[in-house]
């Protein structure tokens, strides 16, 4: 398929200069706000200020810091942290990312699988039961944030019944808890998108002439049906997934699992601009490369957006 | 091993200078004079102090004292530079009771006991993990499924209801600090001293301990926390038909004509809350309109620095068992608290007792430097701290003590027979 091919390709480079775009913006924004890395409370003579902002270069002029931030960037090299005095924002990244990667992944697996799965039991059989019981949870389910979602599910299974350790990302059965409640906020919000989308699909001609063909019911509804009613989930899915992989704080923090959610935080409040500069382009990455997927996904689902 | 202080020039440069002042009060008193080789295979040390200083021995507490191997930094060119590589594990000597075995950040950092430690026979427990814990709330949680000994806090929302059910768990911690305001004595209105007394008087603060802050603490009605050697005298005597009639003296019976004042904080639960109530408290008894501001810690520190308050939340820890370490933070020259308020006879009074010799006449000049700020008030002081935690039964050798140093060395654990 070279057409495809080649709006694949095309649309991977436009990341670059995004990316750029995203670093350039980041790095003058961060400078903006109030206060510096190093303000403690207790007070520093000018001499050891001068010192810890020397040492970071952060007293020569901005557009010299911003150039050789470009130019180590371009290496590999993301920097110092501030806040962690040892350590580099590559260190940091190498502990982290993985962990919340691994989160946002079982997350992601959560949302899709339930999330098309009880999509499309409930558009089998629309105004039944089928559909009232799933769709009436799963309104619940969106309407409960994950910071009350968790520690009442950690009451249950982590103090009462005792089935889990309440916090931690250590064994296997420590990933159950946090990975359903990150991913059963998308889960409920992909059930909803995947049956309204199939039943828009349901009533149109071609779906009709399958089962005069003498298809089978579930042959109509996953080959022909679901298929053609996926464009709208896999779009919704695209920055999902991306957040879903860069960690979330609500999680990371009920759950105290040591991943890049709480980083992120961290790092803008403590003012640790080369981490924070980092982490952006990071999630900006990640976001463009998920659109990216999802773009060649509903170009191989649909012929008709490649001509675009 | 050999042991050696820092002197004053390492330290200039050393941990971003953030104790710099404690470090000059310190060598203000005195200078280590080496450490002499006396009989093998004891090491001394001993410091010529220029005059008594009876708190001596609590100072040596404070974490700048700790005794550090100068050549094992070197080997990682370290003294004057921020990467602090010679503090990561493998690489980290020291000479205390455990040693670092395992430092993941945001997860665990893990000690083992040191079997080199010259009282090791002594040290009971092989080890530690430490949790750092980012939502308080886990931590409890984490603390109810037996995952931790002691928590570091508990949330202010459950002591309520562990005080209530009379939990063996916890514990409720007097320590030597104290939360207050501060009052910017640069901007109208609050460069007015009598509006100023007004809103000191005006406050139910054994309310407020008793319907907000709900953790054991004690309202405070001093600068300083009262503590074994000294109780200040000038004590803040709350009066509502007082301060109405200050208000009044200084032009705004009711408030009337006063502009709304602001009151800013850190954001946090508890700081909102204790907010709230003086912003209640202030409008039923003063009729004045104060508005609330939050924002992070760094933004909350720089608008402090810069003066750009008019009431901003503030608290402090001593570093050590002397009022001093309160006292300091106040005088003119002082780098702290930023209120603009400058009193030579408070300045006096705080000198004099640095250089006093006598421990009774020391107290006498605190006890003026205390009238001095009362009359003044370029703070308002509400509350003494407290440290709330959970600690399980087993858990020996937690004690508590108000400068709240938990050395693990004496602690351990020991099944509690249940009956």
């Amino acid at each position: 398929m070279p057409r495809l091919f080649r709006h694949a390709l095309f649309r991977l480079l436009e990341i670059i200069p995004v990316l750029w775009a995203v670093a350039t913006l980041t790095f003058f924004l961060v400078r903006g706000v109030p206060g510096g890395p190093f303000d403690r409370e207790h007070s520093q003579t000018p001499e050891a200020a001068q010192a810890n902002m020397s040492y970071y270069g952060l007293d020569k002029p901005l557009f010299d810091q911003y150039i050789q931030y470009l130019n180590n960037l371009l290496h590999g090299d993301l920097g110092p942290s501030y806040q962690h005095p040892g350590w580099t924002v590559n260190e940091l990244l190498a502990q982290k990312v993985p962990i919340s990667a691994e989160l946002g992944l079982w997350a992601s697996l959560v949302a899709i699988v339930v999330g098309i799965g009880v999509g499309v039991l409930a558009a089998v059989r629309p105004r039944t039961w089928s559909d009232y019981v799933p769709m009436s949870i799963a309104m619940i389910g969106i309407c409960l944030p994950t910071f009350v979602l968790g520690p009442i599910l950690i009451l249950v299974f982590g103090l009462k019944l005792e089935w889990v350790n309440v916090t931690g990302w250590y064994t296997a059965s420590d990933r159950l808890l946090p990975s359903l409640v990150l991913g059963l906020f998308y889960a409920l919000y992909i059930a909803r998108l995947t049956r309204g989308s199939m039943l828009e699909v349901r009533t149109q001609d071609f779906v009709r002439t399958a089962y005069a063909k003498g298809n089978s019911s579930s042959r109509v509804i996953v080959i022909h049906v679901l298929r053609n009613a996926l464009a709208p989930v896999i779009a919704y899915l695209a920055p999902t997934v991306a957040g879903l992989i860069t960690g979330s704080f609500v999680v990371e923090s009920i759950f105290q699992i040591p991943g890049i959610g709480r980083l992120f935080v961290e790092s803008a409040l403590a003012h640790e601009y080369p981490l924070l500069i980092a982490l952006t382009v990071i999630f900006a990455a990640v976001l463009l490369i998920c659109n990216w997927v999802a773009d060649v996904i509903v170009a191989t689902l649909n012929p008709k957006v490649r001509l675009d | 091993m050999g042991v050696n202080l820092l002197g004053r020039g390492g330290l200039d440069d050393f941990a971003a200078g953030h104790d710099q002042h404690f470090i000059t009060d310190v060598f203000h008193y005195g200078q280590i004079v080496g450490n002499k080789k006396i009989s093998q295979p004891k090491f001394f040390l001993q410091i010529q102090l220029e005059h008594p200083v009876g708190y001596f021995l609590t100072l040596c507490y404070h974490q700048t004292f700790l005794p550090i191997h100068p050549p094992t930094i070197m080997k990682f060119d370290a003294f004057n530079r921020r990467d602090a590589t010679w503090a990561k594990v493998g690489s980290l000597v020291g000479n205390g009771p455990f040693v670092l075995t395992k430092y993941i950040l945001g997860d665990v950092v893990e000690v083992k006991k040191n079997p080199l430690y010259w009282n090791a026979a002594h040290v009971r427990l092989n080890g530690i993990r430490f949790f750092p814990t980012v939502d308080i709330n886990a931590e409890e949680r984490m603390f109810r499924n037996g995952l931790l000994h002691v928590t570091y806090t508990l949330p202010s929302l459950k002591t309520q209801a562990y005080r209530d059910s009379k939990s063996p768990y916890l514990r409720i911690i007097p320590v030597y600090g104290h939360y207050f305001y501060t009052l910017n004595v640069l901007k109208p209105p609050l460069d007015d001293p009598r509006i100023r007394q007004a809103l000191n008087l005006a406050i139910d603060r054994q309310s407020l301990v008793d319907n907000v802050i709900r953790g054991g603490q004690k309202p405070l009605y001093a600068l300083t926390p009262p503590s074994a050697q000294y109780q200040p005298r000038a004590q803040i005597k709350e009066d509502v038909a007082k301060a109405k009639s200050l208000l009044a003296e200084a032009g705004h019976p009711n408030g009337e004509g006063l502009p709304p004042i602001e009151l800013l904080y850190n954001t946090s639960e508890l700081h909102r809350a204790t907010a709230e109530a003086l912003q209640q408290m202030w409008h039923t008894n003063l009729g004045l309109n104060i508005q609330l501001a939050n924002v992070a810690v760094p933004a909350w520190l720089d608008r402090r620095r810069v003066g750009d308050y008019q009431i901003v939340r503030a608290g402090w820890y001593g570093d050590f068992l002397d009022p001093s370490t309160f006292y300091e933070l106040f005088k003119s020259n002082s780098d702290f608290y930023h209120t603009g308020w400058k009193n030579p006879k408070y300045d006096a009074a705080v000198i004099a007792a640095a250089n006093e010799l006598d421990p009774a006449k020391r107290m006498e000049d605190f006890q003026q430097a205390e009238a001095v700020l009362m009359d003044d008030v370029p703070l308002i002081p509400l509350y003494e701290y407290t440290t709330i935690l959970l600690a399980r039964p087993e858990v020996h050798g937690y004690y508590s003590n108000l400068l709240d140093m938990h050395p693990y060395n004496d602690m351990y654990l020991e099944p509690v027979e249940t009956k």
